[in-house]
């Protein structure tokens, strides 16, 4: 010990026994001598409990009575009691930093096996701990900052949506944040809930609404978190909007657009039950009641063709054999749509994920029938309000004629000069008649026509008359090489009035033309295409007076699917043969409706706008794009939720295989009044059962899955018991491990079905299958299970199986946790501070969870939960401000050398460098106080405030103090 | 008497200190060798760290954190695993054997992880025996007068 340096500083160490929880391991007293032999102490005490009241006051007296300049309690965690007795030290005016915790209880006591190891291991964290108090500095401790006033609720389930209310109640603004389109969470899927069989749709749906209407609640809905800064009392937020494509404020929620909607999808809400449409509500109670049409991304088709064409509209639309508003939809995008059946080089079809289940659909022939089937003088045209401006096109090549087609669809008046005695140019001398029937060109060249373009042949346009020309003319766009040559340069002019006041380079406008750099064939007209669409646009920006690139962007490309997503897709959806017209035939109408049909909705939706059409309050936009918005926020709170179990995990159940097992969430669907039977409890068959089974603990309490208990299934499994008896004449049975009822009135309601004649079996099931092995076992599911009151071996055939699915951690909880830089527990959960005094606190301050994003619980421990988290908070906004950490790093100014090493290492941003003084500067307020940065440089010119090196080395000889001892 | 490694544990305070603290909630039991200290971050341990506590006379150093991507302050978990890799050529260059020095993943709720890791560690340092390294008998000080005054305030 004679290598300790002596210090002027005062410590009193206080060793705690709590009750026998040390004291029962570790010699107390002889750890309290040892202490006494250790440099700078002045008094050591041992104590029962040393977070008593009188065991505060104990150290309280010695400072003041003392004058100690150091504490040290050896006693548990500091992430326990550190700030009781930080409080303790403040109370007799000692600065809170240089209080020193040992933990000689969760670190020793209760993990060590032999007691005289226990307490050598107590003296060496002893040493540890009052080598490193010497070294302790005060801190300042007056930091304050305002606690920001508002809350942020993240997860608007039923716990969501109480913890909302309570805050808001109190006048105080919250942020309720919802991935899904509608507020609601798992408790609207319910029927009923147990045990009082009370319709939870009728409790919860007033709820949804109060929160829609409140005015102290922002309900963004259909939008998820994507990044959060800051610390307790002033988190930045930012919210991701996802586009909805429907103007929450405009839908009236009348349903006209489903009614019209040609996609049907799995239905998400009925637990794929049902279909649903690419527009749709989740439920007619929805919270905004707005519908939401889902397109999480354009569908790869569209992405790989250069003109970007609604290639899955059409082919949906021709599936539902709506061939006029198919070809009406082609004409939208592309203007030589009839051309394109004959030269397009069908980079669709090569990117088709139809191709992972089989054969790509045949999307180009599919295109020319929509054509053929639906003439040109039948189609609708589109209204485009007349800007009032005019443009020349010079040369009536597929490029001129395609900028013809889109400057007229903006609502310009178009004129076409062309040279020859026909429009076409060198397509027409490339393409003879077998490749590309003059037909087909006729067609296009009629739609330009009741598009208004005016095309003049034999109107030649010498370069030198160029400018005599466009005299009345607002725009020009030349589409003829040698006139572009003599204007020395590949220029597209444009003009207004009487001279020409802009240029746009044409190679500036179509830079980005799609990948093709062809020459001649298909992918050369495509180009061309190209090159014209976006001359037009070029040039109906100049006229619009908006930046020349707007709507200009880089071309898209095609995804590649995951090999999951193609897995998926295969395991979607059943080969089919695809059916393709006889070379140089044409399709018959079935064999189209059959090709089209094969689509499988990759966008899901199409993009037909056919419920735009439909519309009247006109509240689809089909332009929406994904915003963002920075929210700024005193409290969190975290309310995400579970996830259900996936059947398909335990094969010998035979979910997905047997057609008459069920989940628990089927069941509730399908005994909802709302639900995809109408609340009928119904077999594959559509007949009642007349026997059902129910099988508890699937994916709960089991070693392969999950080892906690769901702590619902027990009382849904009895409620859905009741709901058969009361619905059907069926027996009923239950498998069950060990029946849990703790509730309020949870075990009457067992009582009460036993009663009801329901039949008890305890055991676990062991299968579910379909194999008979007598006449009366034929066409029913047979359900083994060692019945372990009877001690034997059960074979019950049943007409259903209803399997009592757990409840899990949501699958993007650790993303969630990572978000919000907090823990989870082994089983996905999110960590609460203390399992029992801190259930809704997190150890980020300011961070609260409540519901079963935090442990599997029932609805009224969520609701209780959710309004104690909605306490803290507003416990928390209630002060109004916080006092800030001095625990923080800080730069020396005279030893930084500039060498911004640690610049880039500071998770917090809380590094900046200032250049005129060469030295860095670290913000106070944003710096957590991790210590990367100290780590890290070379100089030591930062400080880890409370953490210093000194500190560290000391408590590091400390602990090793036995090493020469 | 057998030998008894002497192991200096640097745990983050969010995820390695807490699973320790769990393990002793949950009253796991594990080997008595590993004498923790604490940090806010895995990022804090400067290198220098373990280098002091071989000189001190460890037998092995056990430096403990978030798991990758679980960080609390995002990625300085990182920045340790990137010093460690200089750390681990260097502490060869001293002569420390590689078994005697290791980075470990624990989080808050792997308290039976982190008694596995101790009595891991504890066991392949007591099979290395008492570290060579040993610090010379008369050194100077850590810390000199001038710079231990008994309260300094840091405000700057």
């Amino acid at each position: 010990m004679s290598a300790k340096p002596s210090s002027p500083a005062k410590i009193g160490v206080y060793v705690c026994h709590c009750g026998t929880n040390i004291s029962g391991k570790v010699d107390v007293t002889e750890a309290a001598r040892f202490a006494e032999t250790l440099p700078g102490v002045a008094v050591v005490r041992e104590y029962k409990f040393m977070c008593s009241d009188p065991g505060q006051l104990l150290i309280q007296e010695d400072i003041e009575q003392l004058g100690l300049q150091r504490v040290v309690v050896a006693s548990c965690s500091p992430l326990m009691h550190e700030p009781t007795f930080r409080g303790a030290c403040e109370r007799a005016h000692l600065n809170r930093y240089l209080f020193q915790m040992a933990n000689i209880r969760e670190h020793c006591s209760w993990v060590t096996v032999d007691g005289g190891a226990a307490t050598e291991k107590a003296k060496v964290l002893l040493a540890g701990a009052v080598a490193r108090a010497r070294e302790l500095v005060d801190l300042p401790t007056d930091t304050v900052l305002p606690v920001g006033q508002k809350t942020l609720i993240v997860g608007a389930g039923i716990a969501g949506i109480q913890a909302a209310l309570d805050i808001a109640e109190s006048g105080r603004e919250v942020y309720l944040v919802e991935k899904d389109s509608s507020i609601g969470g798992h408790m609207a899927k319910f029927d009923k809930t147990f045990p009082t069989l009370d319709c939870a749709a009728c409790i919860l749906t007033p709820k949804m609404v109060q929160v829609g209407k409140h005015k102290n609640i922002h309900l963004l809905s259909y939008a998820e978190v994507e990044k959060v800064s800051g610390f307790v009392g002033n988190f930045k937020v930012t919210v991701r909007q996802k586009p909805r494509f429907v103007d929450v404020l405009a839908c009236t929620g009348c349903g006209a657009c489903t009614e019209v909607c040609p996609v049907e999808v799995p239905y998400e809400f009925e637990e794929g039950m049902a279909k649903r449409k690419a527009i749709y509500r989740n439920f007619p109670q929805a919270v905004p009641s707005a519908f939401v049409i889902d397109h999480p991304k354009d569908a790869d088709c569209v992405l790989a063709c250069p003109i970007e064409q609604d290639v899955q509209g059409y082919v949906t639309l021709i599936a539902k054999k709506k061939y006029k508003e198919a070809h009406e939809l082609i004409r939208r995008t592309n203007p030589l749509p009839s051309v394109c059946t004959w030269v397009c080089n069908k980079a669709c079809e090569g990117s088709c994920h139809r191709r992972y289940v089989d054969e790509p659909i045949a999307i180009r022939a599919l295109k020319g029938f929509a054509i053929d089937r639906a003439p040109i003088e039948t189609l609708a045209m589109p209204v485009a309000e007349k800007t009032g401006k005019k443009v020349l096109v010079v040369g009536a090549g597929v490029a001129g004629l395609a900028a013809a087609h889109d400057l007229a669809l903006q609502g310009h008046a178009v004129t076409v000069l062309e040279a020859g005695a026909e429009a076409g140019g060198a397509l027409l001398a490339e393409f003879p008649e077998a490749k590309l029937p003059r037909l087909a060109w006729k067609r296009d060249l009629a739609y330009l026509a009741r598009l208004g373009v005016s095309i003049q042949v034999n109107h030649p346009v010498a370069p030198a008359n160029l400018d005599r020309e466009i005299a009345g003319y607002d725009g020009l766009f030349v589409d003829v090489a040698e006139t572009r040559q003599k204007a020395g340069e590949e220029v597209c002019g444009i003009t207004r009035g009487q001279g020409p006041v802009g240029k746009l380079n044409l190679t500036d406008a179509a830079t980005a033309s799609k990948r093709i750099k062809a020459q001649k064939g298909g992918a050369a007209v495509l180009q061309k295409l190209v090159d014209g669409k976006r001359a037009a646009q070029a040039i109906s920006n100049f006229l619009a007076g908006r930046p020349a690139s707007a709507g200009l962007e880089e071309p898209r490309s095609p995804t590649r699917p995951s090999d999951e997503e193609k897995a998926r897709i295969r395991g979607e959806w059943e080969p089919e043969a695809r059916s393709e017209p006889a070379e140089g035939g044409a399709y018959t109408e079935a064999d189209a409706v059959r090709e089209a049909s094969r689509c499988i909705e990759c966008g899901v939706c199409c993009g037909c706008r056919e419920c735009e059409k439909v519309c009247e309050p006109r509240a689809i936009h089909y332009d929406m794009k994904e915003t963002r918005q920075e929210l700024e926020v005193g409290a969190i709170l975290l309310t995400t939720g579970f996830e259900s179990f996936d059947a398909r995990r335990v094969p010998q159940y035979g979910y997905g295989r047997l057609p008459n097992v069920v989940t628990a969430l089927e069941f509730e669907r399908m005994n909802s009044a709302s639900g995809p039977t109408g609340g009928r409890v119904v077999m594959a068959s559509g007949e009642a059962p007349r026997s059902v089974g129910i099988i508890h603990c699937v994916g709960s309490r089991d070693e392969n899955y999950n080892r906690h208990c769901s702590r619902v299934c027990c009382m849904y499994a009895l409620k859905f018991a009741h709901l058969v008896k009361e619905k059907t004449s069926a027996e009923v049975y239950n498998f069950y491990i060990d029946m849990r009822c703790f509730g309020k009135g949870y075990e009457e309601f067992y009582q009460r079905l036993l009663e009801e004649d329901v039949r008890f079996i305890r055991g676990r099931a062991a299968s579910v299958s379909d194999m008979a092995l007598s006449e009366a076992e034929k066409g029913k599911l047979i359900v083994r299970v060692e019945d372990t009151l009877v001690g034997k071996v059960r074979r019950v055939p049943l007409d259903m199986v209803v399997l009592a699915t757990g409840v899990e951690a949501a699958k993007d909880s650790h993303d969630v946790a990572h978000t919000f830089a907090i823990s989870r527990g082994k089983d996905g959960f999110f960590l609460e501070k203390h399992p029992k005094l801190a259930p809704v606190s997190t150890p980020t301050d300011g961070i609260f969870i409540a519901g079963a994003c935090q442990g599997a619980k029932d609805i009224p421990d969520t609701v209780a939960q959710a309004s104690g988290a909605a306490a803290q908070a507003l416990s928390l906004m209630g002060k109004g401000q916080i006092q800030i950490d001095s625990a923080t790093c800080m730069v020396h100014a005279d030893l930084c050398a500039g060498c911004r090493i640690c610049n880039t290492l500071c998770p917090m941003s809380a590094i900046s460098f200032d250049v005129a003084k060469n030295k860095t500067v670290i913000n106070d307020v944003l710096c957590k106080g991790c210590g990367t940065c100290a780590a890290a440089c070379p100089s030591s010119a930062i400080v880890a405030r409370h953490f210093t090196d000194e500190q560290i080395y000391a408590e590091i000889q400390g602990v090793l103090y036995d090493v020469r001892a | 008497m057998t030998f008894e490694p002497k192991i200096v544990g640097i745990l983050c305070n969010w995820c390695s200190y807490t699973g320790a603290d769990l393990a002793g909630t949950t009253r796991i039991k594990y080997a008595p060798n590993v004498r923790v200290v604490r940090v806010m971050c895995s990022g804090r341990v400067d290198p220098s760290f373990i280098l002091k506590a071989f000189e001190e006379g460890a037998d092995g150093v056990l430096v403990a954190g978030c798991h990758p991507g679980d960080c609390h302050y995002i990625d300085g978990n990182y920045k340790t695993l990137r010093r460690n890799v200089l750390l681990k050529r260097m502490l060869a260059d001293y002569g420390i054997e590689p078994g005697r020095y290791r980075l470990e993943w624990v989080s808050a709720s792997e308290g039976e992880r982190w008694a596995q890791v101790v009595n891991s560690i504890t066991e392949d340092v007591r099979k290395l025996g008492p570290a060579s390294f040993r610090p010379p008998k008369h050194r100077l000080p850590v810390v000199d007068e001038k710079k231990a005054p008994a309260t300094r305030t840091q405000n700057g």
